[in-house]
Formats: structure tokens, sequence, C-alpha cells
């Protein structure tokens, strides 16, 4: 009887190739991701500046969340073609806390551009002849967040790597639009947008400009209350120039661009560029978190990458909430400039080892 | 010539034959190995015999007043507490202490604690035995387990009870491995009946399941043992729902809503303890069982072949998970993941910094309770618990990948 009952959890359907243990997994991990969003949702930050406490924009971040968690999985399959690691992918979308604590708790509407980048790297990821379309969810994204814009030169480079079919270039104009109509539309609390509202009610709320706002940044080791102009002037500069310089290194040298290579650059880009970009705020880390763990599903053996990206990701995330942070962020800023260049150094050993083979 | 006989003597080895016709060999040194590490765990628990924590003075010093002024024994367990939440069986230990004329209350608790460690410590040795066959390695691990710091602290310091779950827990694995599944759940159920941390490994026994090492019926053996446990207060004349709703009580966990983690080296070290103490600690829960919900399908899902090593992994590794996430988890909520690492260092040598980093962080929060001080911040070793927790999960992959390429010819 138990024989039974345990072959039929795991005994997979002839057409579906899913056994009903999957189901489980999948209903599971949407209950506790449901339960853990309803547990947070009443959270009242007493020593943060601000947070948003409407109702609509939270069940629309929550709906965008699951969307996520659904993309996570399908990008997981797309890049391993392991359908457990992709289960395991959504259920892990369903309850990574950097979603959670940003619509759940914060009540801020980043899962919507992330939900945008998420599928347009996943038409990236598709065989098909789909870059434009995949450019068009891509500027979206840009409208919604600038964020967007950190895993920019991937885009650029997968271009180049790809011998088009069509006139792929006029896709660019997409990103291009976005990143215009989010400064016409992002006129702070006068936005007619709610998200851009809420972004511009949070950035009221900041009191003295400061060149990171509890984001584990360079800024956390040189201070983020000095040379604010000059720093914030300078640096935004050097990192324009720095990615300038990579894309057209890039552009110049990566001949061939597979699927693991769009996610490994797109996370280290979604690192490196508000590690050293001023005025960063708390949720500048979500798109590396999230990348993180596609790395993680691709190179199971660095799965720790992910633990960590998300940790240091959320540490940024409790310090608003809290006020201050429990740990030094000068130090997370630190673990986090090591596992960048870790991930460098690791990534680029590997590339010589398939080079030797 | 007497140098000689000496020396064969101690060369000598012994047989014991086994009930299925196997034979346990060991020698002299063996012996002597044996009765110097029992001596010196004797030794360092009658120096801290008279330790006195603080929850001794401020909960079980009244406890025991209270069970002696009701009579004592099974008299003793009508008693009314304002406060109490520990299960009749560990109860009646303590009523039986209350009127025991020799001896004082401390020291007679932390003596059945004491037994206990060596229970533990024999299954563990038997457990070792059992995976390398080799008599010096497995009395090294019951000596190491005897001395191990958290296991002395847990029970000859702060006279804490863990231990008694701890070791029918290590004794029911001891039966799993040794392919006896009624013994096995004889035993947590017992583990069950003291300590509703028992639960911290039931995943295990779901995957042990699934995989077909116990049947559903064999489960019936754990609130068949909770109720055997509680007849000692049936037949004082308590009432059933309340000696069975001990645990709902405890589960509730209304004393313990004052931090998230109570120096424990898990999570909420990380993000802090002192804060949105209502809402992380319900999310926390979520949070738990979906990281189980993960690792128990992660390993159900795929077919390979279940070893000894690798359920020795697991129920480390999920026994970590839960109490890695969960809230209002205390300093010695580890005591089971120590134990078992000690069990799997001696299986896989290699893997001897596994206890040490394990011991080291749960070590931290006996040291605060205790010594009320601790070397490195708590969240140091929370980076230990969580890189033995990745060094857990990264060798049950490997070894689950390895196993199903034997037995299926493939590996993912």
């Amino acid at each position: 009887m138990d024989e039974k009952f345990t072959g039929w959890l795991v005994r997979e359907h002839k057409i579906t190739k899913i056994a009903p243990i999957d189901y489980l997994l999948l209903a599971g991990t949407f209950a506790a991701g449901v339960m853990l969003r309803a547990q947070v949702w009443g959270a009242v930050f007493e020593n943060a500046a601000y947070q948003n406490t409407v109702l609509t924009m939270k069940i629309v971040s929550a709906i965008f969340e699951i969307l996520v968690a659904v993309l996570t999985g399908l990008i997981v399959h797309r890049l391993t073609g392991h359908k457990i690691r992709s289960f395991l992918a959504y259920g892990i979308g369903m309850m990574l806390p950097v979603l959670v604590a940003g619509s759940a708790m914060w009540g801020m509407g980043d899962a919507v551009y992330l939900f945008f980048v998420l599928f347009s790297l996943f038409l990236l990821l598709t065989d098909g002849n789909v870059f434009v379309l995949s450019l068009v969810f891509y500027g979206m994204a840009v409208f919604f967040n600038i964020y967007a814009l950190f895993i920019f030169p991937v885009y650029i480079w997968y271009y180049f790597t790809k011998k088009p079919e069509r006139n792929w270039v006029s896709g660019f104009l997409a990103p291009a639009l976005g990143i215009i109509l989010h400064f016409v539309m992002d006129r702070g609390e006068a936005s007619a947008f709610i998200l851009f509202r809420e972004e511009g009610k949070l950035a009221a709320s900041r009191g003295s400009v400061l060149l990171s706002y509890h984001y584990p940044n360079l800024y956390q080791l040189v201070g983020a209350d000095a040379f604010v102009h000059e720093y914030g002037t300078g640096f935004r500069y050097v990192v324009l120039g720095a990615v300038a310089i990579a894309t057209i290194l890039g552009m110049r040298f990566i001949k061939e661009m597979t699927k693991e290579d769009i996610v490994r650059y797109s996370l280290l880009f979604s690192i490196a560029i508000p590690w050293f970009l001023p005025f960063m705020d708390e949720r500048a880390g979500l798109l590396a978190a999230v990348l993180s763990v596609f790395y993680g599903f691709t190179r199971l053996k660095r799965f720790y990458v992910a633990i960590l990206q998300v940790t240091i990701t959320y540490l940024a995330y409790a310090a608003y909430f809290r006020g201050d942070s429990f740990l030094p962020l000068s130090v997370i800023a630190l673990v986090q400039l090591i596992l960048f260049l870790y991930l460098v150094w690791a990534e680029a050993t590997e590339n010589d080892r398939l080079c030797e083979k | 010539m007497l140098d000689k006989a000496i020396q064969n003597g101690f060369n000598k080895e012994l047989h014991i034959k086994t009930k299925k016709g196997g034979t346990i060999a060991f020698g002299i040194y063996d012996i002597l190995l044996f009765l110097c590490v029992t001596f010196t765990a004797l030794m360092v628990r009658y120096a801290l015999r008279n330790v006195v924590a603080d929850d001794y003075t401020i909960f079980f010093e009244p406890w025991v007043a209270t069970l002696r002024e009701a009579g004592g024994g099974i008299r003793g367990l009508n008693a009314h507490f304002d406060y109490v939440d520990y299960t009749t069986p560990y109860l009646f230990i303590l009523s039986c202490i209350s009127i025991c004329p020799f001896l004082n209350s401390l020291f007679l608790m932390k003596l059945v604690s004491v037994l206990f460690d060596f229970s533990a410590a024999v299954a563990v040795m038997f457990l070792v035995y059992h995976e390398k066959k080799n008599t010096t390695l497995s009395i090294a691990a019951y000596g190491c387990l005897l001395l191990a710091p958290t296991i002395v602290a847990n029970s000859s310091m702060w006279a804490q009870c863990d231990i008694i779950f701890t070791s029918f827990v290590m004794w029911s694995v001891y039966f799993i491995l040794k392919d006896k599944p009624v013994c096995a759940m004889i035993f947590y159920g017992a583990a069950f009946a003291f300590k509703l941390q028992t639960f911290f490994v039931l995943p295990l026994f779901v995957i042990l399941w699934m995989k077909g090492r116990v049947k559903a019926k064999h489960f019936l053996f754990v609130p068949l043992m909770y109720l055997v446990g509680i007849i000692p207060g049936l037949i004082a004349g308590q009432n059933f729902l309340d000696l069975i709703g001990v645990y709902v009580m405890q589960a509730d966990g209304k004393m313990d809503i004052y931090a998230l983690s109570h120096k424990f080296p898990n999570i909420y070290q990380l993000v802090g303890t002192d804060t949105f103490l209502i809402e992380y600690a319900d999310a926390g829960v979520w949070l738990a069982l979906g990281a189980l919900m993960i690792l128990m399908y992660t390993f159900a899902r795929k077919q390979y072949e279940l070893t000894d090593g690798l359920i020795l992994q697991m129920a480390m590794l999920l026994t970590m998970t839960v109490v890695f996430f969960l809230p209002h988890m205390h300093e010695r909520y580890a005591v089971l993941v120590d134990v078992l690492a000690i069990a799997y260092a001696f299986c896989r040598p290699r893997k001897f910094y596994i206890p040490v980093l394990m011991i080291l962080s749960s070590f931290a929060g006996y040291s605060i309770y205790l010594a009320k001080q601790t070397i490195l911040p708590m969240c140091v070793y929370t980076l230990f618990f969580v890189y033995v927790m990745f060094v857990l999960g990264t060798d049950i992959y490997r070894e689950m990948n390895g196993n199903s390429a034997v037995t299926t010819g493939t590996a993912e």
C-alpha cells in the first residue's frame, strides 16, 4: 500500500511528464508564499521614513510576484532543461524574501519592472527570432524602473554576437523610449502613475541627500554623506565611462553568447553597477538577487552565490525597515565586493578551462 | 618474559559473537580507551555539579517544590503550576526527584540528564560501528560526544533535559540504519513524548517513508508512545485533554515572543532579533515550511539509493533548516544537530570540521546564557551555521547524483 502510494506520487504522467509530487510542490510553495506575504502585510515601520500602505499596489505587486516566480521556473527550465530544477526555482521564487519584503511589507512595486525584465530575458533565451520583442519588454521594464538599465550592455553584446535575420537594431528604440517616458512620467508625487508617485513620496521622505541609502556599496566604505555633490557627479561619469568601455570591449571580444553567458554577464553588471553608482537605494540589488538564483541553478556548485546575494540584498531592505542596519553596512559592502571579484575570477577561470578543452 | 606476556595481552583481540552470526572484535586497548573516556566524561560532569543556571532557580526549583508539596511521585503530578511547559514523562521524573531522600534536586536532575548523555553516546557508538565496523573509531565517537562542550554544558551545567529526547532520536536513527523501522519509530515516539523539538527531524521520517524505509503504519507509534508517556498523569487523575494539550501551548510560544531568536545563531541574527517581532515570527514559520517543502521535494522526487550516510546528512540538514528559519529558537535547540554531526564526522572523517563548526556556533548561545559573554558577534556564528548547511547540501546533492548514476546508469 505504502509503495503504491509513494510510487504514484513520483510517477510522471505519460503526456505532461509531471508527477503528483510536482503539483504538491507547486501548490505547497504557492500557499507558503501567499501566507508569507499575508503575515507581513500589516507590518508597520516605526523607524523608517516612508511606507506605502495602498492596498491596490500591494495586491498588484503580489500578482506580479507570482508571475515573476513562474518566470523564474521557466527561465531555469530554459537554461538547464531540467524539470525538477525549474519547479524548485519556482518554489524559491515564490518565497524569495527580497520580493516579499519589497511588496507585501514595503508596498513598493518593484515586481512590475522585474517581471518585464525577466520576460525580456526569457525571450532572449528563446532560440527563435524574438530579439526585438525582448527589447520591447525590456523597454517597458526601463520605463517602470530605471534600475533595469543595469543589464543593458548584455543586450548590446547579444546583438553583436548574432546574425540578425531582420532589422533588429530598431528594437533598441524601445529601451530608449522607456528611458524618455520614465523621466517624463517621473515627476515625483505629482506623477500620474501610482508607481512613480510612491517613488516620489519615498524620495521626498529621505531628508538629506546621501550617496547611498542603506545600499551596501562603495559609499558605505568611504562615507555616504561626505562630498555628496562631488562624488555624486564624478562617480556617475566614472560608472558611465566604465560601462561604455566594458560594452565596447565586449562588442570587440565576445564572439559567442550562450544562454548561461546572458545570465552571468547580467548578474555581473547588476552587481557591479549599483556597487559603484551613487544615490542607490535599498532596492537597487533586487535584480542581482533574482539573477543570482538563475546563476545558482546553472552553476549548482556555486549555489552559495545566490544565497549570499539574496542575503546581501535583503540586509539592505532590513536596514531600511529597522532604520539602521543590524550588521555594519560597510562590512556587507565589502562582502558584496568580494563576491563580485570572486565571481569574475571564477567565471574567467571557467572560461579558460573551457577554452583549453 | 613478563613484558612479552603484557604486550601480547594488550595486542590480543577479543571477539563477541552477535545474534546474526557476526563477530565484534576489540582489543584491550579499546577497553582501556572506553574506560578512560568514560572516567573523564564522568569527572568533567562531577566538576560541574554545583553550577546553578538561571533556569534552575527561576523554573526548575519552584516546579520541584510544587511537585513536592503535592506529594511527589505520581501524586505530585496533580500539582497546580502557574506555568509549566514540560510533558508528563519529564514532570514525573521531576516529581520522583522531589521526594528522593538522597542528594539534592539539582544534582539529581543533572544525574538523569547525564545518564541520557551516556545513552546518546552509546547510540552514536553503535551507529558508527554499524557504519565503519571499527571498534576504536566507535569508542572515539562515544568519547567525542561525551566530551562535546554543548552536551556537557546542557546536562551538567544547565541541568537541561534536551539530551533525553536527543538520545531517543539517535537510537531511532540507529535502528533506521539497522533497517528496524518499528524500533526506530518506538524510540522516535518516546522522544516525542518528552519534547516537541523532536518534530524538527520529522521531515526525515517523511523522506524515509517516501523511500520505503518506514511504513505509514509505523508512524502510529508516535502518538502511541505519547499516550504511554501520559499514563502517570492519568493515574494521578489529570484531565486527558490537558495532558495532550501541552504541545499546543508550547507551539503557541507566548513565553518567547520578546525576541526572534533566543541567542541562537539563525537567520534573525542577521536581520535583527528585536524588530518586527510578530511579522517576522509569523513569516518565519512559513519560510521554514517553504524551505522544508523545497528540500523534501528534492530528496523525495529524485531516484537514488538512500545510503546510511545520506540519511545522517539529511537528518542534519533538515533539522538545521527548521531551526535556522523558525523564530523563537533557544540556545539549546541545535543539540540534536551537534550529536548527529559527531556521528557523521566519524562516518566521514574528512568532514571532521562539520561538528567543530557546528558545536562552535551552537556553544556561542550557551556562552551567552551561562557565562553572559561571547567572543565573536552572533552573526559570525550564524555564518558558520550557514556554511555547514551549505556543505551538507552540496554533499547530499553530490551523493544523490552519484547514487542515481549507480542505480540508473545516468546522472542529472
